[in-house]
């Protein structure tokens, strides 16, 4: 692992060194480098009006940009300028294609996503389409599939929560064939008759 | 003692890195060039703008009785090239790179580190997501055509290869045509070909203030995974935008789709600069059931099942106190049509913030943004609030750190056991800061304290050019 750092910093050290030898130095406070380059901070592009970012862009900006660019861009994006004054259509697809939101932590993807897809699709909509959750949801067990889940998970599906299962495993398992099963299943059965 | 596999990894690793920088430093060394002289080979102008970033990621996870790992590397590049002198022609491309230098892991198991990098065969992927040419005004009444990878040719999000056409028909009429292969970035098994779109927009504005769009889309998806088949999905939606004033504009759509009825939204945004306050109200109603649908129209039905009609409010407000003080407050509230078609992925939702923030107090740069959140559907409750201190640095552009922590509490009625808690906090540090005129390094270290207790540490640069 230390080796793999060690590449990773070597070559990220070589390419600032080269790149800053090549280029010029550190962009002042009162305006910078004019508007030759491309905001980090803004997604601000060349020969775009790069300062100051309007009062608008402040505070909690992200929560409110969706309703302004939706009322200030035409479907081909050419009337309205507004947004096109500092940024590309483009920048759009970059930022939702690579930028998460501040509550997409690790336990948002490993248990609470779900809370969010249970009333507000139309969020999800904004950046992700289906094949996105399908392929997750194809290849990672959820934190119950662990230990010896094989063997506990019956009581767990049938039994934990009200003999509620389908809500739950249909997610991943549209068919389950329980063939391991020390006696078919199905859903004509009434487990509770036993299995209390 | 490394075995061969763990060697070919390292070396694979470090030279995917070395192909991104010999990448990053010809873009580098020809936008230089090119800023520098009026001509290139071609005998034309030309501009070329975009970044390139790579990010290393080193997570940790730790649950009572075993601790995880999992090393990422992340790399994007964005070029775009215009002819600025004849404004003819523009290349936009925009893809990223990601290689999991741990491997993969298990695939039968819970993995707390375990994401949608890997879920594919091999350890790297990438993912193109625009790639096309543009050509303004090829032929008359022809603004622009495009050809290559897209998106967002209209409103509806879909990626495909194949060509766009802008075509001004009259003086206020504008059409637009597209069509090609439609792209699914994650679908499992997709083949490219399977799948097909086309669509057209047509944009009129009858008035400066007024400008009406009709739009039609036609998707054909191929699926590979249960149900096999094949979707055909068709939409035609009319949206009518209005301003009424400079600072006061509104608009409403409406969809059909497969010649039924799908869904009427409406938003207005007004601000009131003598108050410092902007509103914004939303209103959105799904009229029949969404079943199985294209992926690009699908409201992820293989996973949660049918979406039941319904209807939802959004409001939002903002409003500046002088030049240091904020405050925003929303609400937003979903609520099914027919309370009998409720499951466990269908509900009633709603969810409130409300946010304060301190802009450059006590001393010029700093600032304090506290923000509180409930989010509320039937059997699940979520609440959180956050703090965070940014400081911009005066004496050097571009130049932050911020620094915070979030709370967060889940209260599940059901879900493994009735009336679980389940609390969250999280802290983080994050910095930016310019190394050159277009170069910048940044960094992150957040700790999340909760079912695992989460580490990331991520190290990164930017290059812009």
């Amino acid at each position: 692992m230390i080796f793999r750092i060690h590449t990773f910093i070597t070559c990220l050290s070589l390419a600032a060194a080269v790149l800053i030898c090549t280029g010029s130095p550190l962009p002042a406070a009162d305006g910078g480098y004019g508007a030759s380059a491309q905001s980090a901070n803004t997604g601000t592009v060349q020969g775009k009006v790069p300062f100051p970012r309007p009062d608008s862009h402040r505070g909690n900006w992200i929560e409110f940009h969706g309703a302004s660019a939706n009322l200030n861009l035409n479907e081909s994006g050419q009337n309205g300028k507004s947004c096109l004054t500092c940024h590309e259509k483009n920048d759009c697809i970059t930022c939702h294609n690579t930028r998460m939101p501040r509550d997409h932590t690790n336990t948002w993807r490993t248990l609470s996503h779900g809370f969010m897809a249970e009333g507000n699709r139309e969020r999800c909509m904004t950046c992700h389409r289906q094949d996105f959750c399908v392929r997750c949801h194809n290849e990672t067990p959820p934190r119950t599939h662990r230990g010896n889940w094989r063997r506990t998970h019956c009581t767990w599906c049938h039994y934990g929560t009200g003999f509620a299962p389908a809500d739950n495993c249909v997610v991943c398992h549209k068919v389950a064939l329980h063939t391991s099963a020390p006696h078919p299943v199905s859903p004509s059965l009434n487990c509770p008759l036993c299995h209390k | 003692m490394k075995s061969s596999h763990d060697i070919y990894r390292i070396v694979r690793s470090s030279l995917l890195l070395n192909v991104l920088f010999v990448v990053l430093l010809p873009c580098r060394l020809f936008a230089d060039s090119v800023a520098g002289s009026d001509l290139t080979s071609s005998g034309r102008d030309l501009s070329i703008n975009g970044y390139f970033s790579a990010k290393y990621v080193y997570r940790t996870a730790e649950t009572n009785d075993t601790r995880f790992t999992d090393q990422d590397i992340f790399g994007e590049l964005r070029i775009d090239a215009t002819t600025p002198k004849d404004n003819k022609y523009e290349f936009h491309f925009f893809g990223t790179l990601r290689d999991d230098l741990d491997g993969q892991s298990s695939g039968a198991t819970f993995d707390p580190l375990k994401d949608i990098g890997n879920t594919y065969q091999s350890h790297a992927h990438g993912y193109l997501y625009e790639a096309h040419l543009d050509i303004n005004n090829p032929f008359p009444h022809v603004a622009q055509v495009r050809l290559g990878r897209q998106s967002g040719t209209r409103d509806e999000p879909v990626f495909f290869d194949g060509a766009a056409a802008d075509i001004n028909a009259a003086s206020k009429l504008n059409l637009t045509l597209y069509g090609g292969v439609a792209v699914h970035l994650y679908e499992i098994g997709y083949h490219w070909g399977d799948d097909a779109l086309a669509g057209a927009g047509l944009d009129y504005s009858p008035v400066r203030s007024t400008k009406i769009s009709l739009d039609y889309l036609s998707v054909s998806d191929a699926r590979s995974y249960s149900p096999v088949t094949t979707e055909r999905d068709q939409m035609t939606s009319l949206k009518i935008w209005q301003s009424f004033s400079d600072l006061t504009k509104a608009s409403v759509k409406y969809r059909y789709l497969n010649s039924e009825p799908r869904d009427l939204s409406l938003r207005a945004l007004s601000s009131f600069p003598e108050a410092d306050t902007e509103v914004n109200i939303n209103y959105f109603r799904q009229f029949r059931v969404q079943n199985e649908l294209t992926n690009e129209l699908a409201l992820y039905y293989d996973i949660l099942g049918q979406s039941s009609p319904y209807q939802s409010y959004d409001v939002k407000a903002r409003k500046l106190f002088g030049s240091h003080y904020a405050v925003d407050i929303g609400y937003f509230k979903r609520a099914l049509l027919d309370d009998d078609q409720k499951s466990a992925f269908d509900q009633d939702y709603n969810r409130a913030f409300l946010l304060f923030e301190l802009i450059d107090l006590p001393m010029d740069g700093l600032s304090f943004t506290l923000i509180a959140e409930r989010w509320k559907t039937t059997g699940r409750d979520y609440y959180s609030a956050g703090l965070d201190m940014g400081y911009a640095f005066k004496s050097v552009k571009n130049a932050r750190i911020s620094a915070g922590t979030y709370y967060s509490l889940y209260k599940y009625d059901y879900y493994i056991e009735p009336g679980v808690r389940q609390n969250v906090r999280t802290y983080y540090v994050n910095g930016r800061y310019p190394l050159g005129r277009s170069l910048s390094i940044n960094g992150s270290y957040e700790y999340e304290h909760s079912l695992e207790n989460y580490q990331t540490l991520k190290l990164g640069m930017r290059y812009d050019f």
